[in-house]
């Protein structure tokens, strides 16, 4: 690859790696940046263009869609991540721990993603959350159950391949611990490339926790979360298109940009394999 | 043949038989007593008496065990058991919203092949070409889109300031437009690089090499050779989303007031009713299963060097 290329592409990665980073800090400081309460209703100001106070307009409670956007995006975000940390966490360690032990443990651990996986699309989240019950905790846990086997099936991939390379069976030889061998040695060795189906699994859960609550299956009004705004939007299409337009726009915005994000990881580490 | 379908049908009665053990666990989840439940559902305030009188003709009071192999029992005779508050057979509630999730899915998956198969094979044949880099960047545009978002754009587009569609629909074809086109054109953005992807992998192929150092034009080498090679391998990648697709109608399906399987579950999910839950997950996870099964061994049929190392197995 040319060198000019390979700048650009740096570039574009600290560009998009800045981004994520100007998001983070926007919804971690939301009590700051939001300009009103998210849940302030204000009836003298119902379905109001957007303007210099408001700027993305206002809802048919007067309630702010700026603020409430922003807020919105904070609780996908924290969901996201959330569910990320647990099913990474789970289906790293259960992955890893089928692929070195092989045998009944591997089988039983295979059998149950297999079953996982036997749905398809928002299939399992949906049953589990209808029979729990609506709310966040239960979207948490339902996606959780759903989304480790991801992380499970490449992990176990990629033990199987290392189990056999000479540096392991050198930790081996030298007397090391499974357990020091799979943290140590073999965990570091997997993490880039868990880390890349992380970055694209956000915006899916992005996604899919918005869609959950169209379904009134996650966050309940009055909450500001994009998927039910978007969904309370539909009604009043006509007379205020911009509470349809804002949350979904950023939506797809960050969606694009954690995709975005996933591809250039993907790139940089096939690099350096390939260097 | 024979053989390789056999051990399929195995695995998938293996896996379908695993499918039931958790549904059927999944109840244990509920919080509540189902027999509490199922009385509210049908409108009765319960007394202690009276959930204890329903424990035992639910069967509640079993051991575990003995409830799941009754409760498989009757699954297999096709009996998902009676929703809590019609007291109407399960089977029947799935059946009748079925179609229509399989119609909406059917018409997202043409319009995802209409999209997505042209412009992936006019990227990968002007590979590099401005046009390859504006279909790409589209693609990858409308694969982060929220499908009901997109189709909330559309709606206010063509049914409020056009006024070509309908806002609403009672499940008639003009209704299913604006649903189908949204969750064909999020789809077709990640079909369209993975058919690009596809294609260019077998660009080096050996045979591909071999036909250009025969002379043969790169456009023939193309269209002639790796299109044909390639083409069983996109088309099973596309059957399988199929599948995929009726699980993931169910957001499209409320936005719209669709009357298919998303729409009845979100009822069936106000009412707890806990063997409608039950029975649309199991009866999702049974048609997924077989239509991927279908699809795959369809692909070892259409492509007989497939069949060969599925059988030595490979």
């Amino acid at each position: 690859m040319s060198e000019k290329r390979k700048n650009v592409q740096e570039i574009i990665f600290y560009g998009l790696l800045a981004a994520t980073i100007l998001i983070a800090i926007m919804v971690a400081l939301a009590n700051q940046i939001a300009p009103h309460d998210p849940l302030a209703v204000d009836y003298s100001m119902i379905l109001q263009k957007p303007s210099a106070a408001y700027p993305f307009g206002t809802d048919n409670m007067g309630r702010c869609v700026l603020s409430r956007v922003i807020y919105g995006l904070r609780s996908s975000v924290a969901m996201a991540l959330l569910i990320t940390l647990i099913s990474f966490t789970m289906g790293t360690f259960l992955g890893m721990v089928s692929g070195y032990y092989g045998r009944v443990v591997d089988t039983l651990i295979m059998r149950i993603t297999d079953t996982l996986l036997a749905f398809p699309g928002l299939v399992i989240c949906i049953a589990i959350v209808g029979i729990m019950g609506a709310g966040w905790k239960n979207v948490v846990i339902a996606l959780a159950i759903s989304g480790w086997v991801e992380y499970a099936r490449v992990s176990r991939g990629m033990v199987l391949s290392l189990r056999e390379k000479e540096f392991i069976k050198a930790a081996r030889s030298s007397g090391c611990g499974r357990v020091r061998i799979m943290i140590v040695h073999i965990l570091p060795n997997i993490f880039q490339q868990l880390l890349v189906i992380a970055t694209f699994n956000i915006g899916h859960l992005i996604l899919t926790f918005a869609g959950l609550a169209i379904l009134g299956l996650g966050e309940q009004p009055p909450a500001p979360e994009l998927g039910l705004m978007l969904s309370e939007s539909k009604q009043f299409l006509q007379l205020a298109p911009w509470l349809m337009v804002y949350p979904g726009l950023v939506m797809f915005l960050v969606v694009m940009l954690f995709s975005l994000l996933g591809d250039c990881l993907r790139d940089r580490m096939n690099q350096k394999t390939s260097q | 043949m024979k053989r390789l379908i056999l051990k399929r049908l195995l695995q998938l009665g293996i896996i379908l038989l695993s499918v039931s053990v958790a549904v059927f666990l999944l109840v244990n989840l509920a919080p509540g007593d189902p027999a509490y439940i199922k009385l509210s559902a049908q409108g009765e305030t319960p007394t202690n008496e009276r959930v204890e009188e329903e424990r035992i003709a639910m069967g509640l009071d079993q051991p575990l065990h003995i409830q799941y192999f009754s409760w498989l029992g009757q699954v297999i005779q096709g009996d998902f058991g009676s929703s809590y508050r019609t007291d109407q057979p399960v089977i029947n509630t799935l059946l009748k919203s079925f179609p229509y999730t399989l119609v909406l899915a059917l018409a997202a998956f043409i319009v995802m092949l209409l999209i997505s198969v042209p412009l992936g094979v006019l990227t990968a044949v002007k590979k590099n070409s401005l046009a390859d880099y504006f279909i790409r960047v589209l693609s990858f545009f409308s694969a982060s889109l929220p499908e009901f978002w997109l189709a909330l754009i559309l709606l206010y587009l063509f049914a409020l300031q056009l006024k070509w569609l309908p806002v609403m629909g009672k499940g008639e074809l003009k209704s299913m437009i604006i649903p189908a086109f949204s969750l064909g054109v999020v789809l077709s953005g990640k079909y369209i690089r993975q058919i690009r992807t596809a294609l260019l992998e077998e660009l080096d192929a050996d045979y591909a090499l071999g036909a250009r150092t025969r002379g043969l034009t790169e456009k023939t080498v193309m269209y002639a050779h790796i299109m044909r090679n390639a083409s069983i391998s996109i088309l099973t990648m596309l059957a399988m989303s199929f599948g995929a697709l009726l699980g993931g109608t169910a957001v499209i399906e409320n936005m719209f007031m669709w009357p298919g399987m998303g729409r009845m579950i979100v009822e069936a999910i106000t009412w707890r009713d806990i063997p409608v839950i039950q029975g649309f997950a199991l009866f999702m996870a049974g048609v997924y299963c077989l239509i991927n099964l279908m699809v795959d061994l369809s692909y070892g049929l259409l492509d007989p060097r497939i069949k060969i190392r599925k059988e030595s197995g490979q």
